[in-house]
C-alpha cells in the first residue's frame, strides 16, 4: 500500500468526495451502464469505494484474483478494452473536477491501469 | 450436500442450494429467488455460509445458521436441513376480504397482539399446502393488530386463487414476521416524500403515507400511482379524499397505456415523478412495484443527485415459474 499517495490525495475524505461523482458518471454512460443494471446499488457503491481506496493507494483488501473472479461474468457478457478505458476516463475526469493535482492523478491512473489484465481476464 | 434423505452434488460453484434442490426435484418452498422474500430459508448443519446468504435475516436466526438457499453456493454446504416452521410463522385470522378492483383483493388479517412491524414492510403468507408468497403491508401499526394487504390476482397463481376464491373471513392463515427496509422513519420531518408505485406497489406506499401523516410529517408528500388504465388505479377515491383532507399530501394518478381521464397524467408514474423531481429540496424517495421500474428509477434518481441512502425501494419480484413446480 502506498500510504504517501493516499495521504497526499486526502485519504478517506477524498474517497468519500469522489465516489458518488465517479459512480454517477459511470451510470450515466450508456456504453457501460448495462453492466450495472442487475446489481444492488448499495453493494455496488461500497465496491466502488473499495476500488477508489485501492486506486488512491489506500488500505484495501483487493487481490488480483478477486478482481478476476468478480469480473469474469461481465467478461462473458462482452466486457472489453473500450469499457475499461471508458471507466478510466470517468475516474480521471472525477479527479480533475475535484481539483486533484495532475501528478497525483497520474499515480492514481497508473494503479488503476495495473488492474487491466485481471479485470478483463487476460 | 446432505438434505433430508438425499445426498446430492452441485454441478459447479455457481449452482445455489435452491437450484440444486430444484434440479433434483426436491420439494422446497421458494418465491422471489432474489434474496428478498426469505421463503427459501434453510438451516446449515455443516458448511461455510456466505455473507450474501445471511443478508437481511434476523440476528437470532443467523445465530442458528439459517440462510437463504437462493443466495448460497451449494458447493460450500455439506449438510442442510429444513427450518422450524413454528419459529418463522404465527397464526393470524382473516377478518375482512373485499375487492378494491376487479383484480385486487384487500385482505385484512387479525394478528396476535405482539406482532410488530413498520408501515411499508412486507410479510410472507403461507398457503395451507405450503407455498409461500410475500405481500406488502398497507396498514400502520395499531393497537387493533389489523394488517391490511392488497393482493393482485395472478393467473393460476396458487396463493392468489386460494385467497380470491376459497379463503373465507374467519379462516386462519400462517404469516411470517415483517421484513424489508422500505419504511418511514420519523426524522427529517421537513423534507418532501416522493412515493412512486406501480400496481399494488401502492400498498406499501399507502402504509408509508399513513405513517408519515400519523407522525405529523411537515414536508410535502407526493403520491405517484401508476397503472396501464384507470381500473388499475384502485386507490383513486381513497387518495383523492386523502388529498382533500390533508394539506401537505398530493396525489398524482398516472396512466401509461390508455386514454387518461381529467386530472390524470399520461405516462409511467416513475417518468412523471422523475420529470417533476427537485433534487435541491432533498426529497426522500420510496419506490415500490415492478422490479425493472424500481431499479431504473432508483438509478435515475441517484444519477440526478439524490443520495442513495435517501432512496428506499421495494421491488416486487414475480417470476413466472409455472412450468416448474413452485
Amino acid at each position: 500500500m502506498n500510504t504517501v499517495l493516499f495521504e497526499r490525495i486526502g485519504g478517506e475524505a477524498a474517497v468519500d468526495a469522489a465516489v458518488n461523482l465517479f459512480y454517477r458518471k459511470v451510470l450515466s454512460d450508456d456504453s457501460i451502464a448495462h453492466f450495472f443494471s442487475n446489481i444492488d446499488m448499495n453493494d455496488q457503491l461500497a465496491k466502488q469505494k473499495s476500488f477508489l481506496t485501492m486506486a488512491f493507494g489506500g488500505p484495501n483488501h483487493y487481490s488480483g484474483r478477486d478482481l478476476r473472479e468478480a469480473h469474469a461474468p461481465l467478461v462473458e457478457q462482452g466486457l472489453n478494452d473500450s469499457h475499461f478505458s471508458a471507466v478510466a476516463v470517468h475516474l480521471q475526469t472525477t479527479l480533475q473536477e475535484l481539483g486533484v493535482d495532475e501528478a497525483l492523478i497520474g499515480e492514481v491512473m497508473a494503479i488503476a491501469g495495473s488492474t487491466h489484465d485481471d479485470i478483463l481476464g487476460l | 450436500m446432505l438434505f433430508r434423505q438425499h445426498d446430492i452434488c452441485a454441478q459447479d460453484k455457481n449452482e445455489t442450494v435452491l437450484d440444486l434442490l430444484i434440479r433434483y426435484k426436491i420439494e422446497v418452498s421458494y418465491s422471489c429467488k432474489s434474496g428478498h422474500c426469505q421463503a427459501c430459508l434453510l438451516k446449515c448443519i455443516e458448511g461455510k455460509l456466505s455473507s450474501q446468504a445471511m443478508a437481511g435475516i434476523k440476528e437470532t436466526l443467523v445465530a442458528q445458521q439459517y440462510f437463504l438457499a437462493c443466495q448460497q453456493s451449494a458447493i460450500d454446504i455439506q449438510q442442510a436441513a429444513d427450518v422450524d416452521s413454528e419459529l418463522l410463522f404465527r397464526r393470524a385470522q382473516i377478518s375482512k376480504k373485499s375487492l378494491l378492483a376487479e383484480n385486487v383483493l384487500q385482505l385484512v388479517l387479525q394478528a396476535q397482539q405482539n406482532f410488530s412491524y413498520r408501515a411499508g414492510q412486507f410479510i410472507n403468507l403461507k398457503h395451507p399446502l405450503g407455498a409461500i408468497r410475500s405481500y406488502s403491508l398497507a396498514s400502520v401499526p395499531n393497537e387493533d393488530g389489523l394488517l391490511e394487504l392488497h393482493i393482485k390476482r395472478k393467473i393460476r397463481g396458487t396463493m392468489t386463487s386460494w385467497l380470491f376464491e376459497h379463503a373465507r373471513v374467519g379462516d386462519e392463515i400462517d404469516i411470517g414476521q415483517a421484513m424489508g427496509n422500505c419504511f418511514y422513519t420519523v426524522k427529517d420531518l421537513d423534507m418532501p416524500l416522493i412515493l412512486i408505485g406501480s400496481g399494488t406497489g401502492a400498498a406499501p406506499l399507502l402504509g408509508i403515507a399513513r405513517d408519515a401523516i400519523k407522525h405529523h410529517h411537515q414536508g410535502d408528500i407526493h403520491f405517484y400511482h401508476g397503472a396501464g388504465n384507470i381500473d388499475g388505479l384502485y386507490l383513486h377515491n381513497q387518495l383523492v379524499t386523502l388529498a382533500q383532507n390533508q394539506k401537505n399530501f398530493s396525489y398524482h394518478p398516472c396512466i401509461s397505456a390508455s386514454q387518461t381521464a381529467p386530472g390524470m397524467m399520461r405516462g409511467r408514474c416513475n417518468d412523471v415523478a422523475m420529470a417533476e423531481l427537485n433534487v435541491e429540496q432533498q426529497p426522500r424517495l420510496y419506490i415500490c412495484g415492478n422490479t425493472q421500474m424500481v431499479k431504473s428509477t432508483q438509478t435515475s434518481a441517484y444519477v440526478a443527485g439524490v443520495p442513495l441512502q435517501h432512496i428506499y425501494t421495494d421491488p416486487f419480484e414475480y417470476k413466472d415459474l409455472r412450468s416448474i413446480p413452485r
